[in-house]
């Protein structure tokens, strides 16, 4: 017997190829994009812990000095010989500049350290090499690719600049480019004699690292702790020379837009799978009745059904990851093209992504057949029978009752919830919306089509009354509104976020008259470091910033971020503006007579402030007044206010920017990294941030763009597969309206009205549901960034409202054309 | 008496895997004002085929259905559509309401379609539901209904435009004897009372009692 119902099911899913279809599609893109999002940090960290792995070789812990340390460099022989440690060579490594005669100048990195240690742990292959035995004075050994390049030869001299100061050096080896020579698509590489760099840096035989290789084996966390103790009074830093794990969080958060729409596409599966499996549970009850009155288990046929689902599962499975790691060399391929200087992302798989992907699409298609396969096998047999699947309207109204409570919740709470978990809980409130809207949008059709009843009566007559009576208590149409609302929505959310944030970025750019900004990850960015930064050449005058981000005391709202700025020099690094203020100067000034700020309007509004009143703001320690003494209309920060009350208030020891002038911006950011040496900083032009960040923002939102794409194409085969079965369920219906006088003409203008309603009701709760989305957002950016004022595209809503619509009579072209040609006793005759 | 619908020479071919059959051989049919005819004969006999033609739901291989001295065959879309709103009636055996339209709409739904205004039928409605006997169901859908009160809603509209000729197809096929008896009454009643022409096809001897003529086919011919 259970073989009939094999059979039937077989045949059940060969009748309905389109459905399967897109089941089978939901399942493979969604687990392609989730897959895809899941490994594309892991490629980041991958391919940088390769980079750094071709540094180091094998040796795994960097001793150097630390903030407090007054010298750049230390002494290897600080490292005590120790039961666990098997190598310890000083490393000193600096940049020279290579005239390469064209635009652009070539930067070397000079890497020096004992040749006869480093050939024991990170072994190279000389290709080329002269008689020489030993490596000294002014010899170097290059790349083979470099050599290549720059049509170099053994015995050749190469001029290079360091610290300004030329020096030569004789060609003396040629390597493969592989291992140190490996990793050269920022910098060229090359070796050249300890002592030599020494002599150059001045450092007296110390080097500005110190690698040490642990014996094998041994617990690496154990040997830092130990070595970190030994060495405290030398003041310096102990790490782990590439500490993965670390590297991936850190790059962790790369992955979050892509995951936040993977989830999306996720749950757009869901309700399709769902809503599918409900249509062919209803098709299969009679078939379920047969076989249960003639006594087949309830959980026999379950299980069957459950088997199909899970086939789906599989299947999804096995072929969406495949396409992630497709996509995912997509993605990567276009991150690297668009960045020629920057590094050649590896594809990085893990096994691990590769099974909690495939867990996921046998998951998502299980658990969301499960309900309404569950729902079928346990109802009594005598509704099986009597085809009744549908719950009585006293429970539906209760649950709709319950979810609109939800969506309430979920719309409020992050308005309610303090700053400090507005992060977490709004990320969760847009999921929860966007699932409750779904949920919830029969709910929203019943209410709006009691509207428009008498509205269309007087626009559209009779044909208008009908039309939205079909429209009313629709099942298929309100799942395609569900569909078409999520579809809109992302894409709009992707959409106006990145127009926000290109708008961010060149509003940013507007009005500041500084060239460069710089920063220092690891030294102190005091008045040292300020005075040392004047001497280098091509710097101008340079203007100092504070940076925190404020809280309103009293609401516990986030407020933004406070700029500490110096009023003496800021006009002149800034085209800074007061609303209705001609000359700003004196207002600026005032910044320095008392806690004065002047305040954005959007934070202003937000906080329903004006100006002239005094919040309190909160502070490491306690809270303290501040005046509002204008509005900015400036997009300098969201408040300004006098450096001194910064630096005080909030216990403020470094700067968080300093903002240079130069007439040759290039070639001073060149030489303020050179000042830098070794220490981590981000120093770049204006110009050239913004084309990055441009750049940057361009590819994020590009592979987010594909990505809602992705989640649109899904929507659309299913509106399509929906409107295919609400014309095969509704034949007999248009069978019996044509019997009673429906003329085609008037078929065909009650469909088009059905498809231009729903498509114009899709974009309406899309837009509502972006627009939901966007104040949660809002919430969320002013919590962590500082205020970002989104801009709310009216053209893209129109668009919103026409691409429904679009989709939708797209969708009705086949049923349209099929309603016309029914006959009607075709449909009426055979039951 | 003028003749309300006749068919002359009809013949009703079906081909099913290039095999034709014929249904219909010559059929010869007239129905005047006022009568109540019965089509009868054994099951697969072509009644259905038969009043399906008569109505325009579908067309004969050949011969010539006129309506009112009318030839449905030469008709638009547009024509038939609005000659099944005015002059014709139609009941089917599963009663064939719209589930997503209450009783008084689906009632209505003729004079909707002819774009009139369901304010000027209000009287109308009220007296059809009385004559079927469902005024305290007007609100109700369909799914709310037994059987038989579905078929007296498919009665109802398919009075509502006073058309000259009702075509019912088993009406009672589907219902128990007791409630299948009232309707027979019902449409009794409306050919008598309200002078409509039926057409009715059963296989009951006892419904066809209520008409006044029986049409007797076998074979695809009347005998
Ligand atoms: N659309 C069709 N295609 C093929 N054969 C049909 C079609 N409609 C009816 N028939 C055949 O015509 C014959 C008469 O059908 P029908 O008029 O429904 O019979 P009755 O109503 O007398 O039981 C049957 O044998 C049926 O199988
Ligand atoms: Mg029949």
């Amino acid at each position: 017997m259970m073989q009939i119902i094999l059979k039937f099911i077989i045949k059940n899913i060969q009748e309905n190829k389109f459905r399967s279809f897109l089941i089978l599609l939901a399942i493979i893109l969604s687990t392609a994009l989730f897959f895809a999002s899941n490994a594309v940090s892991y490629s980041f960290s991958k391919t940088i812990v390769a980079q750094m792995k071709s540094t180091y070789g094998e040796t795994d812990i960097v001793v150097k000095p630390n903030k407090d340390n007054k010298a750049s460099y230390i002494s290897e022989y600080i490292v005590k010989n120790h039961p666990e440690i098997g190598l310890v060579m000083g490393v000193n490594q600096v940049n020279g500049i290579y005239e390469t005669g064209s635009d652009e100048d070539e930067t070397f990195t000079l890497f020096a350290t004992d040749i006869d240690k480093l050939k024991k742990v990170n072994p190279f292959e000389l290709i080329e090499k002269t008689d020489s035995e030993v490596f000294s004075g002014y010899e170097i050994i290059i790349s083979s690719s470099t050599a290549e390049k720059y049509h170099l030869g053994l015995g050749d001299k190469i001029k290079l600049s360091v610290k300004n100061v030329n020096y030569k050096f004789k060609i003396t080896g040629i390597a493969a480019p592989s291992m140190l020579f490996g990793s050269e698509q920022q910098n060229r590489f090359a070796l050249v004699p300890k002592k030599t760099l020494d002599n150059i840096l001045n450092t007296s035989g110390r080097s500005s690292q110190v690698y040490i290789k642990s014996i094998s084996g041994s617990n690496i966390k154990e040997v830092i702790a130990s070595l970190k103790s030994e060495l405290k009074r030398y003041k310096v830093d102990v790490d782990e020379a590439v500490n993965s794990a670390d590297i991936e969080s850190q790059l962790s958060t790369i992955k979050i837009p892509f995951m936040a729409i993977s989830i999306l596409v996720l749950i757009m599966s869901i309700f399709i799978i769902y809503t599918s499996f409900k249509v062919i549970m209803a098709e299969r009850l009679p078939i379920i009745g047969t076989f249960r009155s003639i006594g087949a288990t309830e959980k026999k046929t379950r299980n069957i059904m459950l088997n199909e689902s899970l086939a789906y599962g599989v299947i999804g499975g096995c072929v969406g990851i495949p396409l992630g790691i497709a996509i995912l060399a997509g993605m990567l391929g276009v991150i690297s093209a668009s960045n020629p200087r920057g590094m050649d992302i590896e594809l990085g798989i893990q096994m691990g992504n590769v099974i909690y992907s495939f867990m996921v699409a046998v998951g998502v298609s299980f658990f969301s057949a499960y309900i309404p396969i569950k729902k079928a096998s346990k109802l009594p047999l005598k509704d099986v029978i009597f085809g009744k699947l549908e719950e009585d309207g006293y429970g539906k109204k209760k649950k709709y009752k319950l979810k609109v409570a939800i969506l309430i919740c979920a719309i409020v709470i992050p308005y309610i919830v303090p700053s400090s978990l507005v992060i977490p809980v709004g990320v969760l409130s847009i999921l929860v919306i966007i699932i409750m809207l779904l949920q919830v949008v029969p709910v929203l059709l019943r209410v709006v089509t009691f509207m428009l009843e008498g509205i269309y009566g007087s626009l559209f007559g009779n044909q208008g009354v009908l039309a939205i009576k079909e429209i009313k208590g629709n099942d298929n149409i309100s799942q395609n509104i569900g569909l078409l609302a999520l579809s809109i929505s992302t894409m709009l959310f992707v959409y106006i976020l990145s127009g926000t944030m290109e708008g961010l970025i060149t509003n940013a750019s507007q009005g500041a008259k500084y060239e460069i900004a710089t920063m220092s990850m690891e030294q102190e960015m005091n008045k040292s470091l300020l005075n040392r930064l004047k001497t280098v050449s091509g710097v101008g005058k340079v203007s100092l910033l504070y940076k925190v981000v404020a809280k309103d005391k009293d609401s516990g709202q986030s407020m933004g971020a406070i700029i500490g700025i110096n009023a003496n020099d800021e006009l002149d690094f800034y085209d800074t503006r007061v609303r209705d203020v001609a000359d700003v100067k004196p207002l600026l000034d005032k910044l320095h007579e008392g806690r004065n700020i002047l305040v954005k309007e959007a934070v202003l509004s937000k906080l329903n402030l004006k100006v002239g009143d005094t919040i309190n703001i909160e502070l490491p320690k306690g809270y303290k007044p501040y005046k509002i003494i204008g509005i900015l209309t400036s997009a300098t920060g969201d408040i300004l206010a006098g450096y001194n009350y910064v630096k005080t208030d909030f216990k403020q020891t470094d700067y968080a920017s300093i903002r240079v002038k130069s007439d040759t911006p290039d070639e001073t950011v060149k030489a303020i990294k050179e000042m830098y040496g070794d220490n981590r900083n981000f120093t770049a032009t204006l110009k050239e941030t913004v084309v990055t960040m441009k750049n940057m923002f361009g590819i994020l939102f590009g592979i987010l763009k594909g990505f809602a794409a992705v989640l649109l194409v899904i929507g659309i085969f299913g509106i399509i597969n929906n409107l295919v079965i609400d014309f095969l369920q509704r034949r007999r219906v248009i069978a019996m309206y044509k019997s009673v006088g429906m003329s085609k003409a008037q078929l065909t203008n009650i469909m088009i009205i059905k498809a231009v309603t729903s498509g114009l009701l899709g974009g309406l709760f899309g837009i509502t549901t972006t627009i939901l989305e966007l104040k949660v957002l809002d919430k969320i950016m002013t919590a962590s960034v500082g205020i970002v004022p989104i801009d709310y595209s009216i053209p893209l809503f129109i668009t919103a409202f026409v691409a429904g619509v679009v989709i939708t009579l797209i969708g009705t072209i086949a049923p349209l054309m099929r309603g016309q040609k029914l006959q009607i006793i075709e449909a009426i005759k055979y039951e | 008496m003028g003749s309300v619908i006749e068919g002359k020479n009809i013949i009703k071919e079906f081909t099913l895997a290039d095999i034709v059959s014929r249904i219909l051989d010559q059929i010869n049919v007239d129905v005047l004002e006022g009568e109540f005819v019965s089509i009868m004969g054994p099951s697969g006999s072509g009644k259905s085929t038969l009043l399906y033609l008569l109505g325009g739901l579908d067309k004969p291989t050949s011969g010539e259905i006129l309506l009112k001295g009318k030839n449905i065959a030469i008709m638009n879309d547009e024509e038939k559509s609005i000659m099944r709103r005015r002059d014709i009636g139609f009941v089917f055996q599963f009663y064939n309401l719209i589930p997503n339209l209450n009783v008084e709409e689906n009632i209505l739904l003729p004079v909707l379609l002819d774009g009139k205004s369901a304010k000027n039928f209000e009287e109308e409605l009220d007296e059809i539901l009385h004559i079927v006997g469902l005024n305290e169901r007007r609100k109700h859908t369909p799914r709310e209904l037994s059987g038989g009160q579905q078929q007296r809603v498919a009665i109802a509209r398919a009075l509502i435009n006073s058309p000259d000729l009702i075509l019912a197809d088993e009406p009672i096929g589907n219902l128990d004897s007791k409630t299948g008896t009232e309707i027979m009454e019902l449409f009794k009643r409306i050919n008598t009372e309200k002078k409509k022409t039926i057409i009715q096809v059963t296989h009951s001897q006892e419904a066809a009692r209520y008409g006044n003529r029986v049409i007797q086919l076998k074979d695809g011919r009347v005998i």
